[in-house]
């Protein structure tokens, strides 16, 4: 019998921050991490890839966070995927805008890599 | 009368005519004497008497006249008979002798001349002695006919006798009276009668007759003429005065009621003298019914007692008109048969009556109003000194009765208060002495108190100039005296507070053709002024020798208005002081319309130089608030409680972006953003209940345009002593730098933190890993994560010395040290520095090098050029290259207009320093326009990612421009898109012109 592993996709333009995200999620949670370094290059992988989250980092060049968001929400083959946000940035602004997104949750940077899978997990209720 | 003739004719007949004669002469003669010579001193009644004298007298003597005449006639005509006789008895006969004889005799001896003339011989065959006595001749002139009677008779009779003569011719006797004139002159009235005898041819052969000399009786007969005359007119006067009088006389007799009136009676009765009496009964009807008896008891009295009566009664008159009259009467006997005869006078009193009741009456009348005067009034007589009436006022001003004066009339004298004791007695001294006096004094009224009184006296002369009397009034003027007294008070007050003005003085004052004329001025003046109140009343027009001429003028001016309509006159003039200084004054002048109608002006004047300094140094502060106000740097409003703007100041206008005039038109609400007028006004409320003492609070305002401005708005209530609220004060801060920077911070933090999280998330994330022991067995995996760990704290390092350098340069807190630097060094020194990043990209390096010397701090400038190089290798491609050059130059710095078809901005030219222009050029993607300038700001980046990809801070740019900036230099691009970019930096070669100090350079001040 098979344990369906969960599948996330990880959208950072930081190449330092997928590796730990992928290695801490790899090595302490056991799940597939699929990495994008751009807000496109994750568009077109959601779209093809069988996914059970996404974490999407808000600050990127190009199709920011946000936008990279409410894409993935207008598409229909995606729109269920969850996303997770993942954001340095701490004003008010930013935050309200945050709030004002249907996403299942935000983890801020800097993460603790050991804990960062069940910080997924628990706002995903997996 | 009718029967008084009768009696006197009785008389007469007894005494001889001359007698009668003598007794009318001198009757007439006495009673014209006394008529004329006492008439005007004489009362009614006297001249009434004299009158009734005169007329008796005269009617006697007309009687008597009468009488004598009677008798005369009779003579005569007994002569007549005898003459008659005598010739019808001419032929003798012995009775007729005897009868002849007894006639010759009676011819001889009767006083009568008798002739007998023959008309041929014209002698007279006989005369008897009377005749030639007559004549005044002798008997033998007579008879030898020696002068003719006619040429004796007097001229003017002559014409008279001839005439006579001619009809004795004819026939007729002769009977004329006429004068002749005797051989010694005198003239002799004769009365001639005769008759012709004529023979039996009837011719005139005798003329018969009688003369006699009635000189006598025509003397008499001429006094009685006279007299006559004399009666008549004094008839006449007596008629008059009987009038004059209003005096009539009467006669009665009550036994046949005969009644004779006067004219003047009739008159006084209202009846017509030309009637009749009228009778007993008629007259007394006309006697009212009251006075009837009385009339009638006096008359019966009279008749009864023959005592004379005098009584006032009144008769009403026809018209029924009522007159008083005095009737006098008095009774007498008579020998007539009528016995009893009534005489008297009645005069009409009724002018005097009515004088006297109408006297009465106002003499009531002042008797009444002397009882009920409070004024004494008052007459002494002279002579006596005592005190012939003193008015009932007397008891109740002096408690004395009136009684008392009279016994001792200096009894009032006690009451006067010995003070004014002297005063009263001399005023007294100088009454007698002739000039009317007015006196006042004191007296102990009746009261107890003390009672002022004013008496005034004049004195009455007789008709000699002595004096008679002394009249006068006396009043109680206590009131009034006080009323003077507490006028005088109220003078004095007035005065002594004019006089102890401080620094100032009252005046009264005139105005004629707006020339004033001072009627007061208090003492005050000569201080203020140096001119003493005397000496400007004479002359006014000193006032203005110490005046100022514009003041002058003005102030005429002004008068001259406010003559006109009377209104008050307000005035600060300058004078010059006694010591040359220049006071100010305040002039107030009202006028005030007095009981006649005429105007005055009351006015004051009051030294106000202090007063006026201070307005001076008031205002003078006043203008520096007011600039102060007005020139403030930061926004600056006055508002009403309810938010209406009272004031504000330029800049307030130039934030909000409204006039002065439309601001003071409307409210803070008004030009408020919406979402911020809820807090305003509460806060607004706090300063109003007194909870906050003032409030602060960002706010927008809304422009004339439209523009959101932001602003730091401070507000604090301005109270009156009393603590109400009189308005607002605003301060207003135009924020929108603040606040940008304050944004541009917020997102320099922001940037920076989230630039600061994002390698500590990968240094973090990797040595978790490695702490995790998850790699403890596959070294590769770890050494990946420890690779990360350390780039990313490099890249930690870089940013956080950025930030502090950035910071550093911003504060202000740089000290440079300035040295002389070989531009190739500092050039080779950057190129260096980046050597090796320029290896890693495969980017070549090109260099120029230029001999020239800059005092610059090294180690800033040398940042500047390798931070412009990281950027530059940054965007080159690989295989890319970077040119670093250097090159000097001189005067306008600004860039040449390259071909990129971009405007730029020129940088500010500085002065013809020299420069050194350093540039940095690379094959890059390029910059678009729209971010030349924005480029050299911190964190701003063409794109976000560029930070990511390579490494940078963001704030390398920024560093640069600050670098180059505080070295007094720019810094500025150029590039084309899809080409490249140029950067020049020019740093002038010594300190530029704009630098503070030459030795070291010193950030700009401000930050903003």
């Amino acid at each position: 019998m098979t344990i369906m592993t969960k599948r996330v996709l990880i959208i950072d333009d930081e190449r330092d921050i997928r590796d730990v995200v992928r290695v801490s999620l790899e090595e302490f949670a056991g799940w597939e991490v699929l990495t994008a370094a751009s807000g496109l290059e994750g568009l077109q992988m959601a779209l093809v890839e069988e996914l059970d989250a996404i974490l999407l980092d808000i600050s990127m060049p190009g199709m920011d966070g946000f936008q990279i968001c409410q894409e993935l929400q207008n598409q229909a083959t995606t729109r269920a995927i969850p996303i997770i946000m993942l954001t340095a940035k701490v004003l008010p602004d930013d935050r309200q805008r945050l709030k004002a997104l249907n996403v299942a949750g935000f983890i801020s940077k800097p993460f603790d890599p050991m804990t960062i899978w069940s910080q997924v997990a628990e706002s995903l209720n997996w | 009368m009718l029967t008084l003739p009768a009696v006197l004719r009785r008389l007469l007949n007894r005494v001889p005519l001359r007698w009668a004669l003598l007794l009318l002469g001198g009757m007439v003669i006495v009673g014209t004497v006394v008529i004329l010579g006492r008439l005007p001193n004489w009362s009614g009644q006297q001249i009434a008497l004299s009158f009734k004298v005169g007329a008796v007298a005269l009617g006697v003597s007309l009687l008597t006249n009468a009488l004598s005449l009677n008798r005369l006639r009779h003579l005569q005509s007994v002569n007549q008979q005898l003459a008659a006789a005598q010739l019808n008895q001419w032929l003798p006969t012995n009775d007729s002798i005897s009868e002849l004889n007894h006639l010759r005799q009676l011819a001889e001896t009767v006083r009568e001349g008798f002739f007998v003339y023959e008309t041929e011989s014209k002698l007279y065959s006989y005369v008897n002695p009377a005749y030639a006595t007559i004549k005044g001749e002798s008997l033998q002139a007579v008879y030898q006919g020696m002068s003719h009677w006619l040429d004796n008779i007097h001229p003017e009779d002559r014409p008279q006798i001839d005439a006579a003569l001619e009809r004795e011719a004819q026939g007729e006797n002769f009977y004329q009276e006429y004068r002749y004139i005797l051989p010694d002159g005198k003239v002799r009235w004769l009365i001639s009668k005769a008759f012709p005898i004529r023979d039996e041819t009837g011719t005139i052969t005798r003329i018969v007759g009688t003369v006699e000399d009635i000189s006598d009786r025509k003397a008499t007969e001429l006094a009685l003429q006279e007299s006559e005359a004399r009666y008549r007119a004094s008839e006449a006067n007596l008629l008059n005065a009987q009038q004059i009088a209003h005096l009539g006389s009467w006669e009665f007799m009550p036994a046949t009621e005969m009644i004779n009136w006067s004219e003047e009676l009739f008159h006084i009765f209202g009846l017509d003298p030309t009637d009749s009496e009228p009778a007993y009964a008629e007259i007394m009807a006309m006697i009212p019914e009251a006075d009837r008896c009385i009339v009638a008891t006096a008359i019966n009295q009279a008749i009864t007692n023959g005592t004379p009566y005098e009584i006032e009664h009144r008769i009403q008159r026809p018209d029924g008109m009522i007159r008083h009259l005095v009737s006098k009467g008095q009774a007498e006997m008579t020998n007539l048969p009528q016995g009893i005869r009534l005489f008297g006078t009645a005069l009409d009193i009724t002018d005097r009556k009515q004088a006297e009741l109408g006297l009465q009456a106002s003499e009531a009348r002042f008797q009444e109003i002397a009882q009920t005067l409070n004024q004494i009034s008052y007459v002494i007589c002279v002579a006596t000194g005592q005190y012939l009436y003193i008015s009932p006022a007397y008891e109740r001003l002096w408690g004395y009765s009136c009684a008392s004066l009279y016994q001792n009339p200096s009894s009032w004298l006690d009451r006067v208060v010995p003070e004014d004791l002297d005063l009263v007695k001399a005023g007294l001294q100088k009454l007698l002495a002739g000039t009317k006096k007015r006196l006042q004094y004191r007296i102990f009224s009746a009261t107890g108190g003390i009672c002022w009184i004013e008496s005034e006296s004049s004195i009455v002369y007789d008709e000699n100039g002595n004096p008679l009397r002394i009249v006068g009034i006396a009043d109680d003027i206590t009131d009034r005296k006080q009323l003077e007294q507490s006028l005088q008070e109220r003078e004095a007050m007035l005065r002594a507070i004019g006089d102890n003005l401080p620094k100032g003085f009252i005046y009264q004052c005139t105005y004629e053709s707006g020339i004033s004329h001072y009627t007061y001025i208090s003492a005050g003046i000569e201080r203020l002024l140096g001119l003493r109140p005397e000496e400007v009343i004479a002359n006014p027009v000193l006032t203005r020798s110490v005046g100022f001429d514009e003041d002058l003028a003005y102030a005429d001016q002004i008068i001259q208005t406010a003559l006109q309509h009377l209104a008050p006159i307000e005035l600060q003039m300058r004078h010059r002081s006694l010591d040359g200084t220049v006071g100010w004054s305040a002039i107030r002048e009202t006028p005030r319309q007095l009981a006649d109608g005429q105007f005055v002006w009351d006015g004051v004047e009051i030294d106000i130089t202090d007063f006026k300094r201070i307005e001076t140094a008031l205002r003078t502060s006043e203008e520096l608030f007011r600039k102060a106000f007005h020139d403030a740097p930061i926004g600056m409003s006055l508002t009403t409680p309810d938010g209406q703007y009272l004031k504000v100041n330029a800049r307030f206008c130039e934030i909000t972006g409204y006039t002065e005039a439309e601001l003071l038109r409307c409210t803070f609400q008004d030009i408020t953003d919406p979402a911020d007028v809820m807090g305003d006004l509460e806060g607004v409320q706090r300063l109003i209940t007194g909870e906050a003492r003032s409030f602060q609070m960002q706010k927008r305002y809304v422009t004339k345009t439209g523009e959101v401005v932001p602003v730091l708005m401070s507000t604090a209530p301005i109270r009156d002593h009393t603590g109400e609220l009189l308005y607002f004060v605003g301060h207003v801060q135009d924020i929108r730098d603040r606040l940008k920077v304050e944004r541009m911070k917020d997102e320099f933090i922001s940037v920076v933190s989230h630039e600061l999280r994002t390698p500590l998330t990968s240094i973090r994330g990797a040595l978790g890993i490695l702490e995790s022991g998850v790699f403890k067995d596959r070294p590769e995996k770890a050494n990946h994560m420890l690779q990360i760990a350390v780039s990313n704290s490099d890249r930690l390092v870089r940013l956080v010395n950025d930030i502090l350098t950035f910071e550093r340069l911003e504060s202000g807190k740089v000290q440079y040290e300035l040295t002389q630097c070989q531009v190739t060094d500092l050039m080779q020194e950057a190129v260096d520095g980046v050597q090796v990043i320029a290896d890693q990209t495969s980017v070549t390096l090109s260099m120029t090098s230029l001999n020239a010397t800059v005092l610059v701090s090294r180690d800033e400038i040398v940042q500047a050029l390798t931070n412009l190089l990281s950027n530059a290798i940054k965007f080159s491609s690989p295989g890319a290259t970077v040119w670093l050059r250097a090159k000097p130059g001189t005067g306008d710095w600004s860039p040449k207009n390259g071909g990129t078809g971009c405007d730029l901005r020129s940088p500010a030219t500085h002065s013809a320093n020299s420069y050194i222009l350093f540039s940095v050029e690379d094959q890059g993607r390029g910059i678009p326009c729209d971010k030349f300038e924005s480029i050299f700001d911190q964190f701003q980046q063409v794109d976000v990612s560029d930070s990511r990809i390579k490494g940078g801070t963001g704030l390398g740019l920024a560093i640069c421009k600050k670098i180059v900036q505080q070295h007094g230099g720019q810094i500025w691009l150029d590039s084309t898109l899809g080409q490249g970019s140029i950067f020049y930096v020019a740093l002038p070669i010594g300190p530029a012109s704009g630098s503070s100090h030459p030795a070291h350079l010193a950030s700009p001040s401000s930050r903003r």
